[in-house]
């Protein structure tokens, strides 16, 4: 440092022992690259939780696009692997259980965490199904406490005047980013499961609940398939 | 004669029961205001009435499905976009009054003058509020009503109520029921015939533009009353922020981070954790010794 500040003093010292001056050039290429690495890490990290709901919302316009051709079994299809790799299910269909998940049996978890991620992806196929203009606009990223990122989107609707607020809860699980919630103009989707889940189980237990989402499943599929949607 | 003693009969009935209606609103915000809203929501239970909300639900659901829903499926099909967009807003700007009042009375000036041009650019280009210029002129269409004022003046939500043949509401929400008719011009008009059927096609024009909703709703919900209410509740917070409620209000600390519920990967962490704090403690105090 002390040869750069000699040497922006006396140009001239430059032009003579030019060659004594290489150890610090690359000591600062060395300094600026590291910082540069450490600058697109960060934009990295921030961008990834971006990535995932991009994903999943480019998904979802391509399923709507085509969903009067391939139908409620394709729209299925498709969205499945896209879900299970944009969602972490396991964890969001423990937290919609709340204290009841330590009186399950390991068999029963497994149960409710399969029973719970089909109606996940039968709910998107038959909620996204016609394409009729729609675009997701990007609004905001925000880190929140304990490692969590919120993404704000608007969803603008044909007439691009009317739009919905999502807020996507991303949070990581072995270094990748996975959404935990969707809170669709206000209301929380984990809350309202999980308000929904532990009154049935308290009311009528985990079998009835079991049987409920599996007749909302097949009711959703049976509905389309006659529908022909 | 006959027809004249009906007329002052009926007259007679409508002053007695705004006279009730009047008495019952002011016992209603005295209790409203003594505290009692607040002491029923923070005594921890949430819903202490569900268990005459419930059948009240479902009362309200069965009648729905048997009368509403269908004649709404034919409403839908029979009158073309463009005219249902009509009547639409026409009842959005005939409800536009009470919007200005409760911007006032919220504090918010600058909205309310934007909703007071709003209401005269649609009532007169606007041809009565059958088209909507407003909105083409950049002014925005703002969603404020009684129970969003008495939030923001401070009032707890109260415990929540399904009212017969109308549905969710809380009691901070309640009287803004009875005190946004007071700005509605329907309530005014002295033939019964019309205002019944003005009424009533705004119900169906309120049905009808939550077809999809309550389709959604139908679909999804695992326990339809409780699906409805945690809505209901959400959608009102959301209301009363704008629509920009601090995230801090939507990310319930306990939903995601119960102690007792950490996920796997998680309580491996937590017992490295320990582990690491146990070793550098047994050190420290070794050290110490």
């Amino acid at each position: 440092m002390r040869k750069i500040l000699e040497y922006l003093k006396d140009r001239s010292y430059c032009d003579h022992n030019l060659s004594t001056l290489w150890p610090v050039f690359l000591l600062l290429i060395c300094l600026f690259t590291s910082l540069l690495f450490h600058t697109s890490l960060h934009a990295q990290s921030k961008t990834e939780p971006g990535a995932v709901v991009g994903e999943l919302q480019s998904t979802l316009i391509e399923v709507m696009k085509k969903g009067p051709e391939i139908l409620y079994s394709g729209r299925y299809e498709r969205l499945e692997p896209i879900i299970n790799n944009t969602h972490q299910i396991p964890y969001i269909a423990r937290l919609t259980v709340g204290k009841y998940w330590g009186e399950m049996s390991d068999d029963d978890k497994d149960l409710f965490q399969s029973t719970f991620s089909k109606m996940v992806v039968s709910n998107y196929a038959s909620r996204f199904q016609k394409y009729k203009g729609e675009y997701f606009k990007f609004v905001s990223e925000e880190s929140m406490k304990r490692g969590m990122v919120v993404l704000i989107f608007d969803l603008y609707w044909a007439n691009g005047i009317d739009s919905t607020r999502f807020n996507y809860i991303l949070r990581q699980f072995d270094g990748k980013w996975k959404i935990v919630n969707i809170i669709v103009k206000g209301v929380s989707d984990l809350a309202l499961k999980r308000a929904e889940f532990t009154s049935v189980i308290e009311n009528e237990g985990l079998e009835k609940l079991l049987e409920r989402i599996t007749n909302n499943t097949d009711e959703i599929r049976l509905k389309h398939e006659e529908q022909g949607t | 004669m006959q027809k004249e003693g009906n007329h002052v009969y009926a007259e007679d009935f409508r002053l007695r029961f705004r006279t009730w209606l009047h008495s019952l609103l002011l016992i209603y915000s005295l209790v409203l205001f003594s505290g009692c809203a607040t002491t029923a929501q923070t005594n921890g239970n949430r819903d202490p009435l569900e268990k005459i909300n419930r059948p009240i639900h479902s009362l309200n659901h069965a009648l729905d499905t048997a009368f509403l829903s269908p004649v709404v499926e034919v409403y839908v099909k029979v009158l073309p976009k463009p005219i249902r967009s009509g009547v639409s807003n026409v009842f959005s700007n005939l409800g536009e009054p009470n919007v200005i009042i409760n911007d006032i009375l919220q504090g918010k000036l600058n909205i309310a003058m934007s909703d007071t041009m709003r209401f005269i650019v649609n009532s007169t280009i606007g041809l009565g509020g059958i088209l909507d210029p407003g909105t083409q002129m950049g002014l925005e269409k703002h969603h404020e009503d009684y129970g969003q004022t008495f939030a923001l003046w401070g009032f707890g939500e109260g415990p929540y109520l399904v009212l017969p043949l109308s549905g969710p509401t809380t009691l901070r929400d309640l009287p803004g029921i009875f005190l946004s008719s007071f700005t509605n011009p329907i309530v005014y008009i002295n033939d019964d015939a019309i205002r019944i059927a003005i009424g009533s096609l705004g119900t169906l024009n309120t049905r009808a533009n939550n077809i999809d909703n309550v389709k959604n709703v139908d679909e999804s919900a695992i326990d339809r009353y409780i699906f409805v209410r945690e809505a209901f509740r959400s959608n009102r917070t959301f209301n009363i922020y704008d629509g920009n409620p601090p995230l801090e209000f939507m990310l319930e600390d306990d939903l995601y981070f119960d102690d007792d519920e950490l996920i796997e990967g998680e309580e491996d962490e937590m017992e490295g954790e320990a582990e690491k704090e146990n070793t550098s403690e047994t050190q420290t105090h070794e050290s110490e010794e």
